[in-house]
């Protein structure tokens, strides 16, 4: 039967998802940043009293609803999504994710009926001191409310808090505390936030640079880019300390990533970490070939990320498909064993069940429950399904990191020259500083391609496989949405950019 | 005036006085029509939901789905865990 299943469709699935991700992406990490920002700048004119921190907050916070209007709601698609195209999913984690993304609502719809609303319509109307209230509490409430979706994607790549009801066929939470300090929920909520938070300074400094450029605003631009580059400085910091976290945690839950995002095929002690390469494309698992055609390493240090221990091994993608007993590395040919005789036994069981067969069923269960943390890899046809694209996951962590690393350059010689007071005259700084807008977004969206495409072929991690996950449609019926979807995402972005640029052409006076 | 008047006042005032932000709204209002009234109705029912009387029904449906494993051209590996006191699920007979 599951061969008479069209398995193209699952792929349209997981096409139209990203494509809703990435869009919904445009828009989060502005509103997460820039809330700060506008928070900040507010603060300088509660204490200073400077009526041009004034006009500086309400010209970004006109920028920042635009982006917040044309964002709204994009990520209930994915909800729609869900139901339609991942019922098997939707209905196992039910339990799981109800509480995260009701409190997630919750949040939301007070956020937003409240202190928004005090936040855009309050000025001259509401004191001074509870406007910058209700402007912190935006900020704060929807970083907080980027938390709870956190925790449930940090569910799916580290599932824990919950056990399998074999009757109901779903997860159920057990411990909501493991849910929320798991170290992958909380490393990705860190790391997702602080990266937020140096793109929309880097948004500031772009648009600022730009006005430099022509010469307007220029006060305006200067002291919005002095915040805007001490706040990209200090999330660059975060940055990087919770992106090592991410890595580490990467390599204790999820080593296939850890080793597709270096192109590690066979493990090493004392790994080094590929500054940079090129891949071969040819490269296939178990075979002889270079996984490089090119690349710089930097020694041990992989070994370092992974395990705090340069000297260290870290296993690679061999290692993990086929086993490596020397280094106690249970390989994936060994996990569907495992996996088939849990998928077995849940079968056995709930065959028993409905023959009204207890004891029978109370067998099947107690086979089962020893395996149950491998039946995904049950479903598996072959090892080699385990791996993810690795040319793709490779090349978007290297991407990510290099513009990761050199984002906070930016920042800094931003903040240099306007010390300085000779900003307005490096003419390829400011350049730079508008290109660098667009920079933020590539590193921010091949994060999400190192952390979703890196975890395939799971939806969650070792225990569902997105072929499994998937509703029973047809691909015409997925491929039909997947380009409205593209259609109607073009012309929110046009209009989107259309109203964004309009606006800054018109500048703080007539905002 | 009573606090729930200078509320309504507060919101009634502030939309009239947007300029910008009437754009916003049309754009957000349209945006919300396509999703629920055209994206959601038509083209995204809930699998479950549509093909499914009850909850039961739904949870079977899943666990059917769940309990088949992968078959593979290795028969030995096709066949574990079949062997043990139970018997080999519906889908190993069909074939």
């Amino acid at each position: 039967m599951l061969e008479q299943i069209d398995l193209t469709m699952v792929n349209w699935a997981r096409a139209q998802f990203a494509l809703t991700a990435m869009y919904h992406w445009i828009f989060v990490p502005l509103t997460l940043g820039l809330s700060f920002l506008l928070a900040f700048y507010e603060t300088l004119y509660y204490r200073t009293g400077n009526e041009e921190w004034k006009r500086i907050t309400k010209f970004w916070m006109g920028l920042f609803a635009i982006n917040f209007a044309i964002g709204v709601a994009t990520g209930i698609i994915l909800e729609f999504q869900f139901g339609t195209n991942w019922s098997n999913y939707s209905w196992m984690v039910g339990d799981i994710f109800g509480a995260p993304l009701a409190i997630e609502g919750i949040f939301a719809f007070f956020l937003e009926a409240t202190f928004f609303a005090v936040m855009l319509f309050g000025w001259d109307r509401v004191s001074k001191k509870f406007h910058l209230v209700a402007t912190w509490m935006v900020a704060i409430g929807s970083n907080l409310s980027a938390l709870w979706i956190l925790v449930a994607n940090g569910w799916m790549q580290h599932p824990v808090g919950m056990q399998f009801n074999p009757d109901l066929a779903r997860f159920e939470m057990k411990d909501i505390g493991a849910l929320i300090l798991s170290p992958v929920a909380v490393g990705k909520f860190t790391h997702v936030t602080s990266s937020s938070f140096l793109l929309a300074s880097l948004f500031v400094i772009g648009i600022s640079s730009w006005y430099l450029l022509k010469g307007r605003h220029v006060e305006m631009a200067k002291k919005s880019i002095i915040v805007a580059a001490v706040f990209g400085l200090v999330a660059s910091a975060l940055v990087g300390f919770t992106g090592d976290e991410s890595a580490y945690s990467n390599a204790r839950f999820q080593p296939m990533k850890l080793a597709a995002f270096e192109g590690l095929y066979d493990g090493e002690t004392s790994a080094g970490l590929v500054a940079m390469g090129v891949m071969n494309h040819d490269k296939q698992p178990g075979d002889d070939q270079d996984a490089f055609l090119f690349e710089v390493k930097v020694p041990g240090v992989l070994s370092l990320l992974a395990n705090r221990e340069a000297g260290s091994f870290v296993p690679g993608i061999n290692d993990l498909l086929y086993g490596n007993a020397e280094q106690g590395v249970m390989g994936v040919k060994e996990k569907m064993v495992q996996g088939r005789i849990a998928v077995n036994q849940l079968a056995a069981y709930k065959d028993a069940k409905k023959a009204g067969d207890e004891v029978a069923a109370k067998a099947a269960l107690a086979a089962f429950v020893p395996h149950q943390d491998f039946i995904g890899f049950g479903y598996l046809n072959t090892p080699e399904e385990a791996v993810p694209p690795v040319p793709l996951v490779f090349y978007s962590f290297h991407i990510m990191v290099i513009l990761g690393t050199m984002l906070p350059m930016i920042c800094l010689l931003f903040l240099f020259y306007t010390y300085k007071d000779t900003i307005a005259k490096q003419k390829w700084l400011l350049g730079l500083g508008m290109i660098s807008m667009f920079l933020a977004h590539l590193a921010s969206q091949a994060g999400w391609v190192v952390a979703e495409v890196g975890r395939q072929p799971w939806a969650i991690q070792n225990l569902l496989p997105v072929s499994v996950a998937r509703s029973n449609l047809t691909t015409g019926t997925v491929q039909t949405t997947f380009f409205m979807f593209l259609v109607l995402f073009t012309i929110l972005l046009i209009a989107e950019v259309g109203i964004m640029l309009k606006q800054i052409n018109i500048g703080p006076e007539e905002n | 005036m009573t606090p729930l008047l200078r509320v309504v006042h507060f919101y009634r005032d502030g939309f009239r006085s947007m300029v910008l932000g009437r754009t916003l709204w049309k754009i957000i209002i349209i945006k919300l029509v396509v999703m629920f009234g055209v994206l959601k109705l038509f083209f995204f029912p809930n699998y479950l939901q549509t093909n499914f009387n009850n909850d039961r029904d739904r949870a079977d449906h899943v666990l059917d789905v769940i309990s088949r494993p992968a078959m593979v051209e290795n028969e030995s590996l096709n066949k574990v865990g079949a062997g043990v006191t139970v018997a080999p699920p519906a889908f190993y007979k069909a074939k």
